[in-house]
């Protein structure tokens, strides 16, 4: 049997609000922005291989990833907040997606989806990159092969939690290698 | 010509010394050309109308290193008039200048299909083909270094390329953009 909430339960900001009642929260905007931020990345539609389907499928009706706010996906980068490196990525594609990374307004945040993404996976070979945090600076890494939707709505919760503390990647962060081959 | 037997027979009249060696394996048949005679021999195969190889199924290269001649050049032939095939190889050595490339001629001119898969082949296997209308990698980009299917190239790459800053630089190195 459920308990009817007592008054000690009642939450006084809400519960006793009533219209025309003014509510003052006094908070730093850093934090107010980032807990905007938090609760509404727009990540980009960029699929590069067959965790894109997943990364579909977390879109799609059974894992809702609008739950967590981060459903809009743009089809421009100019618009995008987040990156998700969904599959293996070529040493052809790489330039791409580092245009898109750096068309991306300020904040943004990636995450690297399943083992090519993260480490080249089972693509060992000259033609795949090892690892995309040599393109662009990863926040998240996701194992998996590919990761099922679980775990990607695991890691855009990390990553929330990461903005919400302050804790995510510098926004100007640099990746790990170079494109000018320096 | 209802069997491979009788093919095999053809060929050795039709190329005559030209075919250096010539036998039946797994159900196909090999044929073992001069790599200065290709496309003559193409030709031949293509125009005789007892064979009529009028579609090549594909080319591609094998790298047998250390053995030389190192290279061998493979090409697929097949009839769809007599519902037969044929398999032609080229032997080619490698020049003794690492820099230089193994050459052979091309039959883009004989083979409409030549043409991008010896773009392939001079793109993974390093095969240079005299006379290509268009001999420019396929593949990778334009930039790349090395001929990533040879032997000698590393397992997992060189990791060392000149990608370019930007997509327009990119493309702009390649000529893709046409400028």
């Amino acid at each position: 049997m459920i308990n009817a909430p007592s008054m000690d339960d009642r939450r006084p900001y809400i519960d006793n609000w009533k219209p025309g009642e003014g509510a003052v929260w006094l908070t730093k905007l850093d934090q107010a922005l980032r807990l905007a931020q938090t609760n509404s990345i727009w990540p980009l539609t960029a699929g590069l291989a067959c965790c894109a389907i997943e990364m579909m499928c977390t879109a799609a009706a059974r894992f809702d990833q609008a739950r967590f706010g981060a459903e809009v996906y743009r089809a421009t980068p100019r618009q995008a907040d987040l990156l998700i490196v969904s599959g293996r990525m070529s040493w052809k594609m790489a330039p791409i997606v580092r245009e898109l990374w750096e068309q991306m307004p300020h904040p943004k945040w990636c995450i690297s989806m399943g083992a090519c993404a993260s480490c080249g996976g089972v693509f060992q070979t000259y033609s795949i990159v090892p690892g995309v945090d040599q393109i662009v600076p990863v926040d998240v890494y996701v194992p998996g092969c590919p990761p099922r939707p679980e775990a990607l709505l695991d890691a855009l919760i990390k990553l929330q939690n990461k903005i919400r503390s302050g804790q995510a990647k510098n926004p100007f962060a640099e990746p790990a290698g170079r494109m000018d081959g320096a | 010509m209802s069997t491979l037997q009788d093919l095999k027979i053809h060929l050795q009249s039709a190329l005559g010394a030209q075919a250096q060696r010539i036998w039946i394996e797994a159900e196909a048949l090999i044929v073992f050309v001069e790599s200065s005679g290709i496309r003559h021999a193409l030709t031949k195969l293509r125009d005789d109308p007892d064979t009529s190889f009028d579609i090549m199924s594909f080319m591609t290269a094998v790298d047998y290193h250390p053995r030389q001649p190192r290279f061998e050049v493979v090409y697929e032939l097949y009839s769809t008039r007599r519902k037969h095939r044929v398999r032609i190889k080229c032997l080619l050595a490698a020049p003794k200048n690492e820099l230089e490339l193994p050459e052979i001629d091309t039959v883009s001119d004989i083979y409409l299909a030549a043409n991008w898969h010896e773009r392939e082949c001079y793109d993974l296997m390093g095969i240079h083909f005299r006379k290509h209308p268009d001999l420019r990698r396929i593949l990778l980009p334009a930039r790349w270094d090395g001929h990533p299917l040879r032997k000698e190239y590393p397992f997992d790459g060189k990791r060392e390329w000149n990608l370019g800053t930007t997509v327009i630089d990119g493309a702009l190195m390649e000529g893709d953009l046409g400028l």
